[in-house]
């Protein structure tokens, strides 16, 4: 990149190139995917589980989403929460209210019943938390593109 | 809500711009990470963090990871504030010198 004094549309233009330079690493595996699912899902389904499975699920998923930041700062040397960017927050509000109903979900069959709710409410996070981050994940790009 | 505009010279050389163009958009930055996507040297990326970490732009957090100690780089809320009302001022030049 260059770094030499420049003109305010030069400057701009720096900027955005150096924005966007975050994008181009954004090639994460699926299995970063599947391993958020799986996080989520456990957390939406822990809820409903009886005990003492409530209460062992949540630390494991805790532990998991732990261990996935851990191995993203280390592969890509960065990190953005999903609450951070202007734009992309919004898109992970939305994801926070689907998880919220979601755990409701469980609740209401842990307590009212019938007892195997969790399961679908847990499959429907996994679902969930992979195409929110998804879309999470392009609006950022885009935000980071265009310089907002 | 969008920034004053108001030309900060810290910000607006090459180098540190560029640095606080990258941590905009994130949360943090390892130094490696940084200096790579600025194609520079160790010292001259480490003057630059210097001069922001000097006026409160950005703070260095030393962490161990795999054995060595990595540093990490962040923008400050006054870092934050700072280079938004940069980039206004920037864009408001930009528009001055298309008219």
């Amino acid at each position: 990149m260059p770094q030499t004094p420049q003109s305010p549309q030069d400057a701009l233009a720096s900027i955005r190139a150096a924005r966007s330079s975050v994008a181009p690493s954004l090639e994460y595996p699926l299995g970063y995917d599947l391993a958020y699912g799986a996080v989520c899902g456990l957390l939406v389904a822990g809820q409903g589980m009886p005990q003492p499975w409530s209460l062992i699920v949540l630390p494991i998923a805790l532990g998991g989403l732990a261990a996935m930041v851990m191995w993203w700062r280390r592969k890509f040397g960065w990190w953005v929460s999903g609450y951070s960017p202007k734009r992309a927050r919004w898109v992970a509000f939305g994801l926070l209210a689907v998880f919220l109903g979601l755990i409701s979900l469980s609740l209401y069959g842990r307590f009212v019943g019938p007892w195997w709710l969790f399961m679908v409410s847990g499959a429907l996070g996994f679902v969930a938390a992979i195409v929110g981050s998804r879309i999470w994940t392009a609006v950022w790009r885009r935000e980071l593109e265009t310089g907002e | 809500m969008s920034a004053r505009p108001v030309f900060d010279a810290i910000i607006h050389a090459p180098g540190r711009l560029q640095i606080c163009a990258l941590l905009s958009g994130i949360d943090d930055a390892e130094f490696a990470m940084i200096r790579d996507r600025l194609e520079v040297s160790d010292s001259v990326l480490s003057k630059h963090l210097k001069q922001l970490d000097e006026v409160g732009y950005v703070t260095l957090r030393k962490a161990v990871s795999e054995g060595r100690q990595r540093t990490w780089i962040s923008l400050t809320s006054a870092g934050k504030k700072a280079f938004a009302s940069h980039v206004a001022e920037l864009t408001r030049m930009a528009g001055l010198a298309l008219t």
